[in-house]
């Protein structure tokens, strides 16, 4: 049973408790009054925390923002909010709370060699977590009764002691709720005496024959590269395609991290978990997430990253950071007033996007939705000068 | 239609796919490559043309490779494949002794040592270069092509600069051999399988690039294969307390713009000498260093600009770094086209370049702990100091991982032979190799050079040239920029002339010399000589052997040809002298009978060997020499002019006038007497006509030396081994004059003369017209009855018996005092042969 949370955020943060407590997660998009209320629950959350983070006040008052209330009264305002890199939660821990109340401490998994630490509260993780309930039972995917237990095939970290803070990991289990388990398997084995993980290979293949020869029908959960690795092994076997049970389910999500060397198309891998796996188009889904922004982007059957009411995206020249229009590349701003524990309420990644209006999707959703173009910058050099992200693997 | 790509080129030949991959099947592939060797001579004719005919502003081929990268940078290309810096860079960085040193000769470490070293290619080397910088492949080829290698380039799609630029660099290569060591390889990080064959069997793997691409390719490879990497790396100026001045920020802000910072000596970070405390003082560091670029905003337009990727990056830097501020951590200063990114915590920091400047307080006591993680990432530092800190400043720097330390505003100017990030590059693409012998016949040798043969292109270019007289030489300007050395050029033929030497060619020309030495007979270990060539007066005999000898490691006592003859002698005596080196005149008069120091000699008997130069010896005054004073050998030292320098030596085997050419240093002609063409026959006498292989002064090209010879076949190999041409020396030209339908030769006459006079003798023939006929005077100078010496020339000279019986010449013999004999003005040498026939027309 999957639990709804229950959690009082007190007078100052009404907006924000009501906005992020709104059940569905598409619906009313576009309606006035969601939009005060996502400005309202955005005044109260840069509140919050230049009340709380004296780093957060400095920088609004070198922004001029000092002032929120007159600052922030319109939906066009929100385009003008200051923002704060994803990448400055690498190099900094920022905390709008009281250590104690810290419930969750998160790292990114590293892409970079740069580490994310991100704190929760109870109340901005529970409801990140709510949120992807929400999403999960919009799409049917919560099931309850016993007699329709499944299996787990998850491309994450085998937990040990040390990374348990791990935010995929944590991720990933957490999806377990969401249907009985009748067998789970973990990919990335966690070689204790190494201190390290291996791919099982060998593991998950015996396991998804299994899976198929059972008619049990099977969640599949975790990276990409892994779940690509795996097709590719049974392709170069020569393995016998598999007949996955049509109920299952690929949600993958954490990107290609140190792979992106074999990375392939989503297209084309959602064409070979076809092929091999028996899998149908629209049961492979794949999700967008951070842990310096945890609202939860799932693709729809049409495989788009729709925005659901929670957050609000734009996209930003590089080079001038100026809001872009539909269509156009840019850096991906990310917003959302539901974090109380740090000040990551308005995030600039390092991922290019574009924004595209979500009515012509044609899924049913029609709030817009974003694509990832990669990561923005260069991750090596151009010239014999070295790059940021080069130097920092030496440390 | 289908079409096939083909984007590969394998030895010349665009192929596609399929095609490169079915020859990598061949299991031989690699080896097959190997068979061709590619001298660095050929590789240079073939750069020297490609400069000149096709890498010129506004050509076809400048067009199409400037539409692949930026002009400055082919300028820059251009400018690495200047001739003059790619032998010296080959030099410095294979430690060659000299400039036009073949690397792959191996020469005898320490004469009589019987080591030989010397270089070989490293074999096929491999050239993994990111897709984004383009000239990088094609110059990472050409520095492996120096030493003679291999080359497979795996370029990228990205790189359309690399293999338009081989392309058109092979086809300036008419022979086609240049072709044989390029592929290029156009393969995608993807097709891993058949990028791991074609690199597997390489020798070497160059990578340029990160770590990421270093391991890639270390994964490719088995454990033997040589891995030279060539990571991006970090650069930074440093301004102490002392050093800052009005232009410090100034200076900094050229070697920013320079290259907008993309040259891995770029600065990216401005340490100020400062406290971490001070932020007063390092807030003024950046605003002047922000003024500086404000500066250069009006004055130096960006060359180029950032990609949207790199906007990216520079965005994200500033950002960050404006959050950072928030915390007190800084400060950010922006223009339009500039960044200054101040930080109060001593650290380094990387820059996202493209005029983004880090300045940050570096105390020198911190310098070692904050840059000394980075150590593998570091490479030059400009520093902006005062001149009691340098020192001491370098060493701190170099100790922390540093290669260069230059000063500010001079962090790109590099030098010919600078190491690359701490390394000589082309000993990391080259084998060191030797061979160590006992045998008799190599310890007289300094090379193991096998191959004389000319490029035929060299050949035909010198071919082109009309052949050179010494006066249209004299009459060249000289070459003042190349000019260490002035020496007067002899004067046997006229006024007294300069001849002008690099030291680069002098110490070539020697080294070459002193080879001729050694194998004359010289030997360094034993042998104790007396330099007693003439000194002074800008003449250059003294010194040349004085450098001879020095190259030999042969003691030597350097006396010069004093007049004191009897010092000379006690001096020889006293340090049981056994070798001498000089001028037979000179020797002859310090061995006379009628000096005191000939009696010296003659009962001391101690010298054994001679070496001479400068003049001749007649074989008669040798024979005296070895009865008289019990000497063992006299040789030779070098045929050789001031002018051309060595020509020539005699190794053990060479009798008479026959002599090994100086193969390394001249190419040899020999035309017809009469004719500017080539002797057809092997044996035919004729003009020799030299041509200097390795010159950087004057540029002699079939200069007519004035001397007379013939090829001497001794089938390919002299009994000594060497491979180097030899020749016969048959006396001056001008020594050989036209008399009726003949070819008479003054060497003939000293020749015959020789055998029926008694001791020394001068002889000048003079020619004129009287009545129609040649008229030919012998005016003689020595002790022998006048009928019988006209009898015996008669006798023993046919091609003189026939003109003078046919009545075409005249014949008057005539004893003279020597003050009688005409001599040159410059040298006061006896002229051997005066025509005066063509005065009279």
């Amino acid at each position: 049973m999957v639990e709804r949370m229950r959690f009082e955020l007190g007078p100052s943060l009404a907006n924000v408790q009501h906005l992020c407590e709104r059940k569905h997660p598409y619906r009313d998009f576009y309606k006035q009054e969601l939009e005060e209320e996502f400005v309202a629950a955005m005044r109260e959350n840069l509140c919050w925390h230049q009340e709380r983070s004296p780093f957060f006040k400095a920088y609004l008052q070198r922004q001029g923002w000092s002032e929120v209330e007159k600052m922030l009264v319109t939906m066009e305002d929100l385009q003008r909010v200051p923002m704060v890199l994803a990448k400055f939660f690498k190099r900094h821990e920022m905390l709008s709370i009281p250590r104690e109340q810290v419930f969750l401490h998160l790292t990114s998994s590293g892409t970079m060699g740069e580490k994310s630490q991100v704190f929760f509260d109870e109340w901005s993780i529970k409801s990140a977590q709510q949120m992807v309930t929400n999403i999960f039972d919009y799409y049917g995917w919560i099931e309850n009764s016993s007699s329709k237990s499944v299996n787990y095939l998850l491309y994450t970290y085998e937990p040990t002691r040390d990374n348990a803070k791990l935010g995929t990991a944590y991720t990933d289990n957490f999806l377990c709720q969401y249907a009985p388990m009748n067998r789970g398997f973990t990919a990335l084995r966690a070689l204790i005496a190494h201190g390290n993980h291996r791919f099982d290979w060998s593991g998950t293949l015996r396991f998804l024959e299994e899976c198929a020869d059972s008619g049990v029908p099977v969640r599949i959960f975790g990276f990409p590269a892994f779940f690509y690795f795996t097709i590719k092994r049974m392709r170069e076997l020569a393995m016998r395609k598999l007949k996955l049970h049509p109920d299952s389910l690929v949600f993958l999500g954490g990107g290609w991290k140190g792979h992106q060397g074999e990375a392939i198309a989503k297209r084309e891998l959602y064409a070979l978990a076809e092929e091999w796996l028996g899998l149908r188009d629209e049961r492979l889904r794949d999700g967008f997430g951070s842990v310096e922004h945890c609202i939860p982007y799932i693709e729809c059957k049409h495989h788009q990253f729709h925005l659901p009411l929670w957050s609000r995206v734009f996209i930003r020249d590089v080079r001038t950071l100026e809001v872009l229009p539909y269509g156009e590349k840019g850096f991906l701003q990310l917003m959302s007033p539901y974090i109380t524990s740090m000040p990551a309420m308005n995030v600039l990644m390092s991922d290019l996007a574009s924004l595209h209006d979500g009515r012509g999707c044609g899924c049913g959703v029609e709030t817009p939705y974003f694509m990832v173009h990669g990561r923005a910058g260069v991750s090596s050099s151009r010239s014999c000068a070295i790059a940021a992200s080069e130097l920092l693997k030496g440390e | 239609m289908t079409m096939i790509s083909r984007k590969h080129w394998w030895q010349g030949v665009w192929v596609s796919d399929e095609e490169l991959e079915a020859k990598l099947q061949d299991p031989t592939w690699a080896r097959t490559l190997l068979e061709k060797k590619l001298p660095l001579s050929h590789l240079l004719q073939v750069l020297r043309k490609f400069k000149q005919s096709a890498l010129v502003k506004g050509s076809e081929v400048w067009n199409k490779l400037s539409a692949t990268i930026s002009e400055w940078e082919l300028c820059d290309v251009s400018a690495f494949l200047a001739e003059e810096a790619l032998l010296q860079k080959v030099k410095k960085e294979l430690g060659l002794n000299f400039l036009y040193d073949d690397p792959w000769v191996k020469r005898q470490a320490v004469s009589g040592s019987g080591i030989f070293e010397g270089w070989v290619p490293l074999g096929i080397v491999a050239h993994i270069t990111p897709g984004n910088v383009s000239s990088v492949g094609a110059l990472s080829v050409i520095e492996a092509l120096l030493v003679g290698n291999v080359n497979i380039l795996k370029c990228s799609h990205e790189d359309h600069f690399s293999p338009l630029f081989l392309e058109e660099l092979a086809k300036c290569d008419e022979s086609g051999l240049l072709s044989h060591f390029i592929l290029l390889v156009n393969l995608s990080s993807k097709e891993r399988e058949l990028l791991r064959k074609v690199v597997a069997p390489c020798d070497g793997v160059v990578v340029w690039g990160g770590e990421g691409a270093l391991l890639g390719v270390r994964e490719l490879v088995g454990a033997n294969t040589r891995i030279i990497p060539y990571g991006p790396k970090i650069s930074f100026s440093y301004v102490s307390r002392k050093g800052a001045c009005a232009t410090t920020y100034e200076k900094i802000a050229s070697d920013i713009t320079q290259y907008e910072q993309e040259a891995c000596s770029s600065p990216q970070i401005v340490f100020v000498e400062a406290k971490e405390s001070e932020r007063g003082l390092l807030l003024a560091a950046a605003k002047q260093m922000a003024a500086a670029l404000e500066v250069c905003e009006r004055t130096t337009p960006p060359r180029y600009h950032p990609s949207s990727n790199e906007w990216a990056e520079i965005t994200m830097a500033c950002e960050l770094h404006h959050l950072e501020s928030a915390l007190g951590m800084g400060e950010v200063l922006r223009g339009k086209g500039w960044r200054v990114l101040l930080s109060f915590k001593s650290e380094l920091r990387s820059s996202p370049l493209f005029r983004t400047i880090w300045v940050i307080p570096l105390e020198k006591s911190e310098i070692h702990g904050v840059l000394f993680p980075y150590r593998a990432y570091l490479q030059s530092a400009g520093v902006e100091v005062a001149p009691e800190e340098l020192s001491a400043l370098a060493h701190t720097l170099w100790s922390a991982g540093v290669t260069r330390v230059t000063e500010v505003g001079k962090m790109h100017e590099g030098y010919v032979g600078e190491a690359h990030d701490g390394e000589m590059a082309l000993t990391r693409v080259a084998k060191r190799v030797s061979l160590v012998t006992k045998q008799q016949a190599f310890l007289s040798r300094t090379t193991l050079r096998e191959d004389f043969a000319l490029e035929e292109e060299r050949a035909r270019e010198i071919r082109a040239h009309a052949p050179m007289s010494k006066a249209h030489f004299q009459q060249l300007p000289p070459v003042m920029e190349r000019v260490d050395l002035v020496f007067k050029s002899g004067g046997s033929s006229g006024d007294s002339k300069i001849s002008t030497f690099s030291y680069e060619d002098y110490h070539y020309q020697m080294y070459a010399a002193a080879g001729g030495l050694l194998a004359a007979g010289l030997k360094p270990q034993t042998d104790l000589v007396m330099n007693l060539f003439y000194a002074g007066g800008l003449y250059g005999g003294f010194l040349s052997f004085y450098t001879i000898l020095e190259f030999l490691r042969a003691r030597q006592l350097p006396m010069a040809a004093h007049q004191d003859f009897s010092m000379v002698a006690d001096t020889i005596i006293r340090f049981k002298i056994d070798t001498l080196v000089g001028m037979p005149s000179y020797l002859r008069k310090l061995f006379s009978s009628e000096e005191e120091s000939g009696r010296k000699l003659k009962a001391y008997a101690g010298v054994k060997k001679i070496f001479y130069g400068g003049e001749h010896f007649t074989p008669k005054q040798q024979q005296y020499f070895k009865e008289e004073f019990a000497l063992a050998l006299i040789r030779s030292a070098s045929y050789g002019s001031v002018d051309a320098g060595p020509l020539g030596y005699q190794c053990e085997y060479c009798e008479g006038g026959v002599h090994h050419l100086q193969a390394d240093l001249q190419y040899l002609e020999i035309f017809k007497l009469d004719q500017d063409l080539a002797v057809t026959e092997e044996s035919e006498v004729g003009r020799l006509l030299f041509t200097s292989l390795a010159r950087h002064g004057h540029k002699l090209i079939r200069y007519e030396i004035g001397d007379l010879g013939r090829w001497v076949s001794s089938d390919g190999r002299c009994k000594c081994g060497r491979t180097s041409p030899t020749f016969e020396l048959l006396g001056r030209y001008g020594d050989v004059f036209k008399c009726g339908g003949s070819y008479l030769n003054y060497e003939k006459f000293l020749m015959v003369l020789a055998d029926v006079v008694k001791g020394d003798f001068d002889l000048q023939l003079t020619l004129s017209s009287k009545e129609g006929c040649d008229h030919l005077l012998l005016a003689t100078v020595g002790n022998f009855s006048r009928e019988h010496y006209k009898e015996e020339l008669l006798q023993s000279y046919h091609d003189l018996r026939e003109v003078y019986v046919e009545g075409i010449l005249l014949l008057e013999v005539k004893a003279v005092a020597k003050s009688e004999l005409q001599t040159s003005s410059a040298s006061g040498k006896i002229l051997r042969v005066i025509d005066l026939r063509l005065l009279a027309c």
